[in-house]
């Protein structure tokens, strides 16, 4: 095929000749092409690592009688410290869920608020070889599950409505009721149960004890008493993500403790919701009582089962991983509009199928509204799971719609919603390698840095906030900066945790 | 979203559509077979060096699976992937060609010669593998751009490296020498000299590092991984083998020598070193007294290895994720299954049971970013457990994996992506060693008598 390359005649020349061609050849030839390309610049590591450090230093609980090491889950961006006044909530977030009994002050922990924040310690260890940063997330998970848990229902002051409020040393609810409700899956239980394995055994029990109302049929709400055993008036609220964190929950405890009540527990539930599918559709009611579906939230759950099938024993992971195929097959079909609208379809008729209201926001999130780039998320976690190719469409077609967008100038954006846009824009790099995924990720980190962060280290909980507060997902943009950097970098021996939790 | 769906991706989806498909339309003809082969015809259509100046017609060992062409750009990492270690130049466009990498596919293209009757798949694995000894060994050292850091680049028509520095390192041990030496035995066996004059420091203590310069003379005593004297020593011998060049006797010697001595360690206990494999090989090639030396060589490593694996078995290994230097278990029993079939020690075959049996149930963990390699080595140690005990489950569960690696890295396009969280094609993270256990597969399920290669190199 090719000719011998001029070098090799001179072999047969005399060796001083012969050295002095090959050299020759090999300084011209040879040696310049190993020269490769720019090595490309990030800033956005030392931006997660001043903000892990302001709340290693500044962020923990050191306050009341009791010094927890809990992380506050909000903080005076100017002092550093914990918030003197209530600020006004960023747009979207309604008082009951912040960390602070209304109209109080916000001195609540909630580690489901901080839950990427934790998971960052950890990688932030990883990539530093610092201990300190683990050593503060276990402190805190430690304290928080040895010490936290209501004793009349094992149920933790967490998620949606509960923290932990550290000048009082006591549970608080946001809307004055002490309700247990899931913000996000809880993705640290394999750590939980390493450092605190009675006290997270306690709760996975207690989920099923107190949270489920009827052990038969798996009635639930998404409330449940927290101080006491306490039934739900109307058991209507049964989200199915609910149904999914509590799944994903049991299924890690029975990974760790081998009680046969939790296998009972995903078998009863699971079956509610196999029971919910509509034969034709495919949908599953938003909950009970109600005649639409929400295809995010199913997705959710499906994204739950998927990771419980592989902590339970046969036949019930086989009967997880058939629900989460059935919801593949249902969610790819829907008639989402990324090309034109920009968006997933949030509703439609369970009997009908037909799409309801409108389709996701780009940028706007709020209490109950996932947007574009969130659901997204939860197709890329599909999607990396499980390779079908229907998630990689949903996922490319996605990232393609904020390849130019920017929030309006009016938009009081959330950090988590530039998170999940850089996410989804690397995971579409990963997917193409089209570098105009992986540039747009970059500008977005870019923006997200400049606006919320301005010089400071702790973001601020929206633009048009000043103060920090986990609820609006810093956790989450911090982690996707981190996810950014490390593809600039083509680093891979640190892994970032995939960003795919908030729903 | 069909915008988005290249032509190649569009034409390959109608054949897996009909070949894959869970829904049991074309169940009865799926075929492992035809993957592969498939697999092998875009290579050869579409994935060899028709770029640059020479067309070398070497297997291009990074692809964009959208456009079944060279990458324009250096794509996203799979986990555990060194930048220094991917075919291109540093921080650019993967346009590499690394035959070391793609090993496992010149195997299956012979082996897809055999099966098919089709000479064309030999015949360019030979072309391959020609046109590299032939023109791409170091005029200084004679050492060849391939391995663990360099590769030939096929649009600059140059040897590259990964990292800064030109270096070479074996990326697994060569196991197409003969078929080398028969091709071009003249620059065969100068590499087998180059590796003995420029990768050894000290011929008489043997001292190395993994890493010598390709450009121009200059090894080091530095670290002398046991691993890399093992790819040496069976280089050697079939350079031995087919020159009776005495040089080569020697430098199996020194070798074995520095580590016969290293065995002991500073406690007075002995430690497992190069492992028996290739000193197994040698000493099938080379005469005595160096032969005896060789197979007491490697019987005393099996005893320490199994003494070692009677303690722990590599049990706390990862099951799926792999990475640069930490292999999942079923690459452990992937050296199990090997020196089982070259010695027969019952150990061995134990331990990759029991490693067979923790695959039977088992499925890639949450968020991995898996390799193809590591399905490849599932499947390859089920079917192992499947010939040595006939036990169907073992049968039952390789298929069903390779199935699931077809759907996962496959999807719509002849080529496999490059793992779970990627979507190009490079070949670093083992989509040739999983080609090689889907034929595997397909001979297991069809009774085929053709030999298929042992899916072992990957140590």
């Amino acid at each position: 095929m090719k000719k011998s390359l001029p070098y090799r005649k001179s072999f047969a020349a005399s060796s001083s000749l012969r050295r002095i061609m090959e050299a020759a050849f090999t300084s011209i030839f040879f040696l310049a092409p190993c020269r490769g390309a720019e090595v490309p610049s990030s800033p956005f590591l030392s931006v997660v690592y001043r903000y892990a450090d302001a709340m290693l230093q500044h962020g923990r609980d050191t306050y009341g009688p009791q010094k927890t090491g809990l992380f506050l889950s909000a903080l005076d961006r100017t002092s550093l410290a914990r918030l003197a006044r209530r600020p006004p909530p960023p747009t979207g977030v309604r008082e009951g869920d912040r960390v602070g009994v209304s109209p109080g002050l916000l001195v609540g922990a909630n580690p489901q608020h901080d839950e990427n924040l934790l998971r960052i310690l950890y990688t932030l260890s990883e990539l530093s070889g610092k201990p300190d940063y683990r050593e503060a997330a276990d402190g805190g998970l430690t304290w928080f599950l040895r010490n936290a848990a209501s004793p009349a229902t094992h149920l933790l002051p967490w998620g949606e409505h509960m923290s932990w409020d550290v000048v009082l040393d006591k549970p608080i609810s946001g809307s004055g009721q002490a309700v247990h409700e899931f913000a996000r899956p809880w993705m640290l239980w394999d750590r939980c149960f390493e450092l605190e394995p009675e006290g997270s055994r306690l709760f996975a029990l207690g989920l099923w004890e107190h949270q489920i109302a009827d052990y038969k049929t798996a009635a639930f709400d998404r409330h449940a008493g927290f101080w006491k055993h306490s039934r739900s008036e109307t058991l209507l609220m049964d989200f199915p993500r609910h149904a999914g964190f509590y799944i994903r929950t049991w299924a890690v405890a029975y990974a760790h403790t081998r009680s046969e009540t939790l296998l009972k527990a995903i078998d009863v539930l699971l079956r509610r919701f196999e029971n919910k599918r509509h034969p034709e559709t495919g949908l599953i009611g938003e909950c009970s009582g109600r005649t639409y579906a929400s295809p995010a939230s199913t997705l959710s759950l499906a994204i739950d089962c998927n990771a419980a099938a592989l902590q339970v024993p046969e036949p019930l992971a086989s009967r997880l991983r058939a629900f989460v195929a059935r919801e593949d097959e249902v969610f790819c079909q829907l008639p989402h509009d990324l090309e034109d609208k920009g968006g997933f379809v949030t509703a439609l008729d369970k009997q009908t199928g037909k799409p309801l209201s409108s389709y996701t926001p780009l940028w706007q999130a709020a209490y109950g509204i996932y947007t574009t780039a969130q659901v997204a998320m939860m197709c890329v976690s599909r999607y990396e799971n499980s390779g079908k190719i229907g998630y990689r469409d949903l996922v490319i077609a996605a990232a393609e719609a904020y390849l130019n967008s920017m929030p309006p100038e009016e938009a009081d954006c959330w950090p988590m919603t530039f998170g999940h846009a850089i996410s989804l824009e690397l995971a579409a790099w990963r997917e193409t390698a089209r570098p105009v995924y992986l540039h747009c990720a970059r500008e977005l980190g870019t923006q997200a840095f400049d606006r919320f962060w301005q010089g400071n280290p702790l973001p601020r909980a929206s633009l048009k906030s000043e103060h920090y507060e986990t609820i609006t997902g810093a956790d989450t943009l911090a982690l996707a900066l981190i996810e950014l950097h490390l593809n600039i970098l083509h680093i891979t021996a640190v892994r970032s945790p995939s960003n795919t939790i908030d729903r | 979203m069909s915008k988005h769906r290249t032509a190649a991706q569009a034409a390959a989806l109608v054949l897996l559509r009909i070949t894959v498909s869970a829904s049991g339309v074309g169940e009865s003809s799926f075929s492992f077979l035809d993957v592969v082969r498939r697999y092998a015809d875009t290579m050869i259509e579409r994935g060899r060096d028709i770029y640059g100046p020479e067309k070398s017609g070497l297997l291009l060992s990074a692809l964009d699976r959208r456009t079944l062409g060279p990458l324009a750009v250096r794509p996203a990492a799979p986990a555990g992937i060194r930048r220094e270690d991917r075919p291109g130049r540093p921080w650019a466009a993967l346009n590499g060609a690394n035959p070391q990498l793609d090993q496992n596919l010149l195997r299956v293209f012979y082996t897809l010669s055999e099966i098919t009757g089709d000479p064309r798949y030999r015949e360019v694995a030979d072309e391959d593998l020609a046109w590299f000894l032939n023109n791409a060994l170091s005029p200084a050292t004679n050492l060849l751009p391939w391995g663990e850091h360099m590769s030939w680049d096929v649009i600059l028509d140059k040897p590259i490296a990964g990292g800064d520095l030109a270096v070479h390192e074996f990326a697994r041990p060569w196991v197409l020498w003969d078929r080398c030496f028969s091709l071009a035995p003249e620059a065969s066996k100068r590499f087998a000299l180059g590796l003995w004059q420029h990768q050894i420091a000290d011929h008489d203590t043997g001292a190395f590092d993994r890493h010598a310069p390709y450009f121009e003379h200059g090894p080091v005593d530095g670290k002398d991984f046991p691993r890399h004297a093992g790819f040496y020593i069976a280089t050697w011998c079939y350079a031995y083998k087919y020159t009776k060049d005495e040089t080569f006797l020697r430098a199996i010697e020194v070798i074995l020598t520095r580590f016969e001595r290293k065995r002991f360690q500073k406690d007075g206990t002995s430690a497992a070193t190069i492992g028996p494999l290739d000193c197994h090989i040698a000493a099938e090639v080379v005469p005595e007294p160096l032969a005896s030396r060789l197979r007491a060589f490697a019987e005393k490593e099996d005893e320490l290895i199994i003494a070692e694996l009677e303690k722990d078995g590599r049990r706390s290994a990862p099951m799926w994720q792999a990475g640069y230097s930490q292999g999942t278990r079923a690459s452990y029993a992937m050296f199990c299954i090997a020196r089982y079939e070259q010695a027969g020690k019952r150990a061995y075959r134990d331990e990759a049971i029991v490693i067979a049996d923790a695959y039977l149930n088992s499925l890639p963990e949450e968020d991995v970013d898996v390799w193809p390699m590591s399905f490849a080595h599932a499947i390859s140690t089920l079917l192992a457990a499947y010939r040595w005990t006939k036990s169907e489950p073992y049968l039952g569960q390789a298929p069903k994996l390779a199935r699931m690696a077809v759907e996962t890295f496959w999807q719509d396009s002849p080529l496999p992506r490059a793992s779970f969280k990627t979507g190009h094609y490079e070949t670093i993270t083992g989509a040739d060693s999983l080609a090689l256990a889907l034929l595997e597969v397909h001979a297991a399920t069809h009774g085929l008598s053709v030999a298929i290669p042992s899916n072992t190199i990957d140590r």
